[in-house]
């Protein structure tokens, strides 16, 4: 049992790292008082949109820089809605969900003939994202948040937006950290855990941020362990799949999902959300 | 859904792109002045398929395998897109009330509509891809990529320095877990002892998770890897890579994805088995019974990565070889899974 934690610890720190970018982004717009349902929508358009780049430009940087900037076109889209036209936050972030979905897809089915999707991506050398998302990111986000005026300021607009002038504006840089982010999320995804885009390829990542943040409590503490223990429950479950120990394999794929929950749900303290969450 | 997802995004993009990839529903063609059968009635061939024929995958295949019919054997092809099971009945009949000779339904869900378009019309024959019912003028095709797959088994367990074999799969459907089980028939029919590994990721598009599961099944030793998760298989051979690790191609030759780790590819030609199907149709050899397309016609093939061949052990090859002519002369018989 320990070699199978021991094999499957490296491989869920890497795999899990999109999650992670994706916690942390969904968790500072979530603090300002909006809920971002469209992050899959998010990383599947920066996932293209890495590839497009990095094949476009034979850079991987340029890929990520393309990742991210896809992810700021959504953010954009979502913000004028959200917060620029005050519409429902819950169905602006569906419609965006199944906008991406469908464009990316078309987009993947135009360009099939060509040679983008079908030559391999650059390779990045040295993974210069994980140590970002598992330790500068976290310290950083915490240190502004909690330490800063502009994060105070941020946080009351989740709570109490009245007594803050200027809302939009903090909600708008939120959603802008939430697309840096998550578009590295979604880079990273294509271009550094596999190589390239498939449709729908985020499988879901997206929407287990989404509850990541809420079981982590809105917490950057909560949001590092609840990936982390989805992470290696996840990568753990096809170790133990692979030992062949004759489970059912459906029972094994569901483990992540009810490990992360059942530990969530026994952490202790009292679940508060921002109180103007979702608040129009 | 996806489907559903898709049509609303096209809807979004307000109809940017019209319809020209997407056939009229009657394309024609000069009628055939060949063949023994060959009349003054052009040879007509219908294809229903359950979803759009530029999906790139199951319906793009059955619609380059009706043009290959137009191409080929000259004859008129026609088209529709059907979602439901009064759609299937609507569609069938169709066909028939225009004389078809042959029409197609692309999928295991036609049976039905096949069977009573069947009864109603006599002079067209009833086609499905997959399935089982048979009748007069019903038939299903069956393609036998197992046959491809017991070989690759073989390969692994001659070569495997470590005694074990990884199979990652998408969705356990019964088609997938046929050609794991015909894979493992093959290397334990090497050696009875040959560990074969397998790991389900729970879908088809999560290249990130069929690394991981790949990647997993390395570390549990396995030094030849087998996929059956469509798109995701490219996670399958970046592990591969990364790990130097040979792996093998399914359903087309995808051994230049990753040339340096891919040994050979089992290969399933579905066009050419809409060409067969409607050759015989057309010679009026047609036989009420299950359709098979395997080695034996050409249809279900291995495909050695040449770069790789050289580095196994020639009496590998030799023996794949061997067993691939019994195959085809129908000596061995690969097990099916259903």
């Amino acid at each position: 049992m320990f070699e199978l934690v021991a094999d499957a610890l490296p491989l869920a720190v890497v795999a899990s790292t999109p999650l992670l970018l994706a916690v942390e982004g969904e968790l500072v717009v979530q603090r300002s008082g909006i809920i971002n349902l469209g992050i899959e929508g998010m990383m599947l358009v920066s996932a293209m949109t890495a590839v497009l780049a990095a094949q476009l430009t034979k850079s991987v940087a340029i890929g990520f820089l393309g990742g991210v900037g896809g992810a700021l076109l959504v953010a954009a889209l979502f913000g004028a809605f959200a917060i620029a036209m005050r519409a429902d936050q819950i169905v602006t972030g569906t419609a965006i969900n199944l906008l991406a979905l469908g464009v990316t897809s078309f987009v993947y089915q135009e360009l099939q003939q060509g040679a983008i999707f079908v030559q391999s991506v650059p390779r990045m050398h040295g993974d210069f994202v994980l140590p970002l998302a598992w330790v500068v990111f976290p310290i950083a986000l915490a240190l502004v948040l909690w330490n800063t005026s502009f994060g105070l300021r941020l946080r009351a607009c989740g709570e109490n937006p009245t007594a803050v002038p200027h809302v939009a504006r903090y909600r708008w840089s939120a959603l802008a950290i939430e697309a840096f982010l998550a578009g590295l999320g979604g880079a990273y995804l294509s271009l550094g855990l596999s190589s390239g885009f498939a449709e729908n390829m985020t499988a879901g990542r997206g929407f287990i941020a989404l509850s990541i943040v809420i079981f982590g409590r809105w917490k950057l503490k909560g949001a590092l362990l609840g990936t982390a223990i989805f992470g290696l429950a996840a990568a753990l479950q096809y170790a133990l799949q692979a030992a062949s120990y004759g489970l059912p394999f459906h029972l094994l794929l569901a483990i992540p999902y009810v490990v992360t929950l059942l530990i969530l749900c026994g952490v202790a303290g009292r679940v508060r959300a921002p109180e103007s969450l979702g608040v129009r | 859904m996806k489907r559903a997802v898709l049509a609303f995004a096209f809807l979004v993009l307000a109809c940017a792109k019209p319809e020209t990839s997407a056939p009229a529903n009657t394309s024609t063609a000069p009628a055939a002045t060949r063949g023994a059968a060959s009349t003054s009635k052009p040879f007509r061939v219908g294809l229903l398929t359950p979803g759009s024929i530029n999906d790139g995958g199951w319906n793009a295949i059955a619609w380059e395998g009706m043009q290959r019919i137009q191409k080929e054997l000259g004859a008129e092809i026609s088209h529709q897109e059907t979602k439901t099971p009064a759609e299937f009945d609507e569609g069938f009949r169709s066909y028939g009330a225009k004389k078809f000779d042959l029409a197609f339904g692309h999928g295991f869900e036609f049976q039905d509509a096949a069977k009573k378009a069947g009864a109603e019309y006599p002079d067209t024959m009833f086609v499905t891809t997959s399935g089982s019912t048979v009748a007069r003028n019903v038939a299903p095709m069956r393609f036998r990529l197992e046959e491809a797959t017991y070989l690759l088994g073989v390969i692994a367990a001659r070569e495997s320095k470590t005694g074990k074999a990884g199979l990652v799969g998408g969705i356990n459907l019964p088609s997938i877990a046929s050609t794991f089980e015909a894979f493992k028939a093959g290397a334990h029919s090497v050696n009875p002892k040959f560990e074969v590994k397998e790991i389900y990721t729970g879908n088809f598009d999560d290249l990130g998770a069929a690394k991981v599961a790949t990647l997993s099944l390395i570390n549990a030793g396995a030094d030849f890897v087998f996929h059956q998760a469509n798109e995701a298989g490219r996670g399958v051979f970046q592990a591969c890579s990364e790990r130097k690790i040979r792996c093998f191609g399914s359903n087309k030759n995808q051994n230049d994805l990753a040339p340096d780790v891919i040994v050979a590819s089992a290969v399933l030609d579905v066009p050419g088995a809409f060409v067969r199907m409607a050759k015989t149709v057309r010679d009026k050899q047609f036989k009420p019974e299950i359709q098979m397309f395997g080695m034996a016609n050409g249809i279900v093939t291995l495909e050695w990565n040449e770069k790789l061949k050289g580095t196994l052990a020639p009496a590998t090859v030799a023996e794949v070889e061997r067993l691939e002519a019994q195959i085809k002369q129908g000596a061995l018989q690969v097990p099916l899974g259903f």
